[in-house]
């Protein structure tokens, strides 16, 4: 962690998905996506439902085939391998998902499920795979009796935290996280955002964190990507991006951020109208829902511009400068 | 009945116990638990998964589950206690006075029906004999209630073709049309995104001051009690650990378990497990 490499873990530009529906158009749900990923840091794509932040993230993973740009990991192109030069990509490269309960065969005990990896992609056989087995349990803090359980018989804390020692068992470099807590109880939440800020520390991980949470977002992120039906519409370190933002989505979703504070009341009033897919204007693909809207938003697809120094920037005509539009709610 | 009503109390649940029993285990669901919803007020009902947040929603109701009994206590509703009611006593109240929503707006929408139709189906299980022109009216006023730009579009919809924020909106507006005057909201925005949250929550605020509702909030979540409730109860194992107004619970909570609560909300202590990265 000393000396930071020069490549990012990540490279992603241009990446483009569409789904090709039936009888009806296509629906183009990842748009020209580009981020980048420093090793041993995280990045937090935030979007709501259709902005394509999963399907990011299954584009990134192999798990989806991607119809256009580049995907670059650890240096290698890998949107446009062969299948068989991807198995050494795959081990690098690992998921948690949603539902820890889901994501688990409800027929294998614990330990079955975390050698399963290990049987897959290393040559550990018997007692050495029972011990990394072991040890895997110990880095996500549970006890090694847990490796004789069931899922069903685990709280959902204790399912997560197998699901992280099932994605760590091949020692990867980068690890998406699908909305690893937004199934657990508010308690759990926490514990499971501490462990995984511990693995992340100690054993120099790259996290990809998609979530739309932003209390989660705020407190694990150190780049923000904000993506709208597809786009990336706002981009930059997290500390800019949720303190200072620049895009009118941004602002309305940080916006609808309730505090735990009854005497703090939210910042903006709730935005209008829904996103919808398939809507793909000439334009900006906010300007039907924005209220700074205004003749020149419809005539081009604003690119992301910078809207301050530091590397934040955000896709709107109206970036960088104050916007006007947007009062702060007056309390009631 | 004998007990004359205190109009100003729209709930009053006092040391109510819930067991379940299956053969030979019996379950204390709910351990005595007391509080009291006033006309007009927003009452959080806060806990985790298991704490019997929302087994107090289906006592309230009658809705227990099978083998389910209250065992103890009371729940008064407008005046009346409902424990031990009949069916066709508790459909008396349950429509009419109590409205219900609940957290997957879908699953209480039938599929294969129009939402006009399934509007309509629950105004004449109500008002027998209603007009279909009067029908058509009160869908059309009560999804223009709900906050719908375009009720006319939504009423011809299926709920397959409506967002889950639409779908919630249909919900609730469905629950209106028996013009209830207690709803109570089951984790009415859990899934949904945080723009649609906010819509949402703004929306049953909004309508609880147009309409002078009593609403019961129940949800895990404790910055909608901060922001929407006037008065929260939390609930930990089956018991009423701590209430209060929610700017004292908020602010000042007094029980070590609500503590923890707000504690664990706020995400502290990650920043600092996350150290330096690169």
């Amino acid at each position: 962690m000393a000396s930071a490499p020069t490549r990012p873990a990540i490279v992603v530009e241009g990446l483009q998905k569409r789904f090709v529906r039936r009888g009806q158009p296509d629906v183009i749900a990842v748009d020209g996506v580009s981020f980048e990923v420093p090793h041993g840091s995280t990045l937090g794509l935030v979007g709501e439902s259709g902005s394509g932040k999963s399907t990011v993230a299954r584009c990134l993973l192999g798990l989806l085939p991607s119809d256009g740009g580049r995907i670059e990991v650890g240096g290698r192109e890998i949107r446009t391998a062969a299948p068989r030069d991807l198995r050494a990509w795959r081990r690098d490269m690992q998921i948690v998902f949603q539902e820890p309960f889901e994501s688990l065969d409800p027929r294998l005990k614990v330990a079955a499920a975390i050698a399963e990896p290990l049987l897959l992609h290393t040559e550990l056989r018997s007692a050495a795979l029972r011990e990394r087995v072991l040890e895997l349990l110990d880095l996500v803090q549970l006890k090694p009796e847990h490796a004789e359980r069931f899922p069903h018989q685990l709280s959902g804390g204790q399912q997560q935290r197998v699901n992280i020692a099932r994605a760590l068992a091949t020692n990867p470099r980068i690890v998406v996280l699908d909305e690893p807590t937004s199934s657990l109880d508010v308690s759990v939440r926490a514990e499971i955002l501490k462990l995984l800020m511990r693995l992340q520390r100690e054993l120099d991980l790259t996290y990809v964190l998609i979530s739309h949470d932003l209390p989660t977002i705020r407190n694990v992120c150190d780049r923000v990507a904000v993506m709208y039906l597809g786009r990336i519409v706002e981009v930059g370190p997290a500390e800019l991006v949720l303190t200072r933002p620049a895009h009118p989505y941004t602002e309305f979703l940080l916006g609808s951020e309730l505090s735990l504070d009854p005497d703090v009341k939210p910042k903006t009033p709730p935005v209008k109208g829904e996103a919808n897919l398939s809507e793909r204007p000439v334009g900006c693909i906010f300007a039907r829902r924005c209220p700074l809207h205004e003749a020149a938003c419809d005539a081009v697809q604003p690119p992301l511009a910078a809207a301050e120094a530091g590397g934040h920037f955000a896709a709107c005509i109206h970036a960088g400068k104050p916007l006007p539009g947007l009062q702060p709610a007056a309390s009631a | 009945m004998a007990v004359p009503p205190t109009p100003d109390r729209m709930l009053e649940v006092a040391g109510l116990e819930v067991t379940i029993s299956n053969r030979k285990v019996e379950h204390r669901i709910l351990r005595g638990i007391s509080f009291s919803i006033a006309t007009g007020e927003m009452h959080g009902l806060v806990g985790e998964t298991g704490s019997g947040k929302s087994m107090t929603a289906r006592a309230i109701t009658g809705l227990l589950p099978h083998g389910g009994a209250v065992t103890a206590g009371s729940i008064r509703i407008a005046g009346r206690d409902i424990v031990g009611l009949g069916d066709r006593e508790l459909r008396e109240i349950r429509g009419p006075v109590v409205g219900m929503i609940f957290q997957n707006p879908r699953t209480a929408l039938h599929p294969l029906l129009a939402v006009e139709k399934q509007m309509t189906n629950v105004i004449r299980a109500h008002r027998r004999g209603t007009s279909g022109k009067e029908c058509r009216e009160q869908v059309l006023e009560h999804l223009a209630m709900v906050g719908i730009a375009d009720p006319a579009r939504v009423a011809r919809a299926y709920p397959h073709e409506l967002s889950g924020g639409m779908a919630q909106r249909v919900v609730i507006a469905t629950v209106l049309v028996s013009r209830p005057t207690f709803l109570i909201a089951d984790e009415p925005t859990t899934g949904l995104d945080a723009t649609v949250q906010r819509q949402i929550l703004e929306e049953i605020a909004s309508l609880q001051q147009r309409l002078n509702l009593s609403v019961l909030m129940i949800t895990h979540d404790l910055s909608i009690v901060a922001q929407y409730c006037d008065n929260v109860s939390v609930m930990h194992d089956g018991l009423i650990v701590e209430q209060g107004g929610k700017r004292e619970i908020m602010l000042a909570p007094g029980h070590a378990y609500t503590q923890r609560l707000i504690q664990a909300s706020r995400l502290e202590g990650i920043r600092e497990e996350k150290g330096s990265a690169a």
